[in-house]
């Protein structure tokens, strides 16, 4: 068997692992665009402030692809798929045949046309390229605007504040994070972000740029703002990488590739994972799920992807938030809250007809897989509703048949 | 594999299970210094839960497929193929706690050491044999053996 994975990320790695599972012995060839093995995307804003090191970026061992006999091409980009030959063209005219193909292309920034925007005079943040270009920019007493306060700009706001960097945060929304924050926590950590010396905008957006006779950036905002700076960073979301089985009959696109549930895409032999799946948040720990799933489908496995609720911990600056489904949620739903403003707790659990949908957790984080599996499994709450906020809530606040059932595990 | 089972029924509620696992995870190796020198108190990587009169151990499962691995973004987090132990390989961990919402038991906290993340969990004491929370249970209220999954 003869397998071709498109994408060196998270998704791919883990792909690698569930073929191994089925198949020692297949031929595994992996074509990654970027110039590196694998590495942990989120740990670029790390890297950027010196937490992590060069050394200490890669996902998997290098060791790990010789002992699973992969082959990994760094730097080539798949163009062109014929699912009828089953092979796939590289941008150097090398074609590849395959009996199994993963698209593992993952999905990029998202950036939109605005006027005088270039490539040259703004950043994205999402690849080890992009933190070394912004590293080069990104000296003390420098100024950032960064477009969109989600998890991405808020981990570069962080990243560049530890660098000495001062910090305007741009967001449309009328708060930050609005997917995982709920109003109210959305106040605390905008309180927390100000109290550090971040600028923040809301209901507002980048409609200008221009490059000022000092090199540095006039932004002009929707609100009719200007504000100069010296780096930009568009951070407003990511779009799948969908361009190799775009028209292509057979293929549904929509937005990201519609995938069945053992992650096939409809071509003979075509699977999908990670970012790139349609409907799929773009989060690491389902690209991982969702590659291990559809390696070992490919290699003959028959597994099932349960499609698992976003979830999300983010460390800013010190604050720790773990959102959990719908965990913004508000009206039409029983909330449970919590907050210690002082010490900067907030903790919001979302319940619809007595079963958990969401949870909040900020700077109180202890326990909270639990209310994951609560939510993930819908377990009625009804008998513990009063237990789930206790400082001492765990397993044991759980029904005997729970805990127990969870314990023999 | 082999994991660490609670027998609720037996357990008399001492935490002798996190004082030993707090100094089999010290770098002395002994109970004084592993609390007054290592100032390691409240590191233990179980976790004994009361509902009194009810007490139970609780820690890592070593899932087939484990959540905190899937979720770990820096590839700190691993199951050993081997032995099928789940730990966490402290120096690669950036402190994001991914882990900690990923795990459906609750059975990771987030921990600090020197400054460190260090996400507190059971690794089985790979490192030393028999695991040290069931070699110091005065009850057998742990044990250590092979059960049919799911049993």
């Amino acid at each position: 068997m003869n397998y071709v994975l498109i994408g060196n990320s998270v998704a791919a790695v883990n792909a690698v692992a569930g073929i191994r599972e089925y198949d020692r012995e297949g031929d595994i060839t992996i074509v990654s665009a970027e110039n590196y093995y694998a590495y942990g995307r989120p740990l670029i804003s790390y890297w950027l402030e010196q937490r992590v090191h060069e050394k200490d970026l890669p996902y998997r061992p290098e060791t790990f692809f010789a002992q699973n006999k992969v082959r990994v091409l760094l730097g080539r980009r798949a163009v062109r798929l014929d699912p009828e030959a089953r092979q796939v063209f590289l941008d150097d005219g090398e074609s590849l045949p395959y009996d199994r193909l993963l698209l593992a292309t993952g999905g990029r920034p998202l950036v939109p046309p605005i006027n005088g925007l270039t490539p040259e005079n703004h950043y994205t943040f999402m690849t080890y390229d992009d933190v070394r270009r912004l590293e080069k920019a990104a000296s003390p007493g420098r100024e950032a605007v960064i477009l969109g306060a989600g998890p991405t700009g808020l981990k570069a706001m962080e990243s560049l504040v530890r660098r000495g960097v001062k910090v305007t945060l741009v967001e449309l929304a009328d708060r930050i994070w609005a997917p995982a924050l709920d109003p109210g926590a959305a106040d605390l950590v905008t309180g927390f972000l100000q109290d550090r010396g971040v600028n923040i905008y809301l209901n507002d957006t980048l409609e200008g740029v221009r490059q000022g006779d000092n090199g540095r950036l006039d932004l002009e905002l929707k609100s009719g703002r200007r504000l100069a700076a010296d780096i930009l960073v568009v951070a407003i979301g990511v779009r799948p990488n969908v361009e190799l089985l775009q028209d292509l009959p057979g293929v549904t696109i929509n937005r990201g590739v519609a995938v069945g549930p053992d992650l096939s895409t409809g071509l003979p032999g075509v699977y999908a994972a990670g970012d790139v799946v349609a409907g799929n948040p773009p989060l690491l720990p389902h690209a991982a799920i969702q590659g291990k799933i559809a390696g070992r489908n490919m290699a003959g496995g028959r597994e099932t992807y349960k499609p698992v609720l976003p979830y999300n911990a983010l460390g800013i600056l010190g604050l720790h938030i773990i959102s959990i489904g719908l965990s913004a949620a508000g009206e039409g739903y029983e909330i449970l809250r919590e907050a210690d403003p002082a010490a900067r707790v907030y903790r919001m659990l979302v319940l619809q007809d007595n079963r958990l949908v969401g949870g909040l957790l900020i700077n109180r984080i202890d326990r909270a897989g639990i209310y994951r599996y609560l939510i993930e499994e819908g377990i009625e709450v009804t008998s513990f509703k009063d237990r789930l906020l206790q400082p001492d809530f765990g397993l044991l606040s759980l029904p005997d048949n729970l805990w127990q059932q969870q314990l023999a595990k | 594999m082999k994991k660490v089972y609670a027998r609720p029924a037996y357990c008399m509620n001492c935490h002798l299970c996190e004082v030993n696992c707090i100094v089999a995870h010290s770098r002395s190796h002994d109970v004084f210094r592993a609390y007054k020198r290592e100032n390691l108190r409240g590191t233990g990587r179980v976790i004994v839960e009361e509902k009194l009169p009810l007490s139970v151990a609780v820690q890592c499962r070593h899932c087939t497929d484990p959540a905190c691995v899937a979720g770990c973004i820096s590839g700190a987090m691993v199951k050993d193929p081997a032995t099928g132990i789940v730990y966490c390989q402290e120096d690669k961990c950036v402190g994001c706690w991914t882990c900690v919402a990923s795990c459906p038991f609750g059975a990771i906290r987030p921990g600090e050491k020197n400054g460190r993340p260090l996400p507190l969990k059971c690794d089985l004491c790979r490192e030393e044999g028999e695991p040290a929370c069931v070699a110091g249970c005065p009850n057998r209220a742990l044990v250590f053996e092979e059960r049919r999954a799911g049993a």
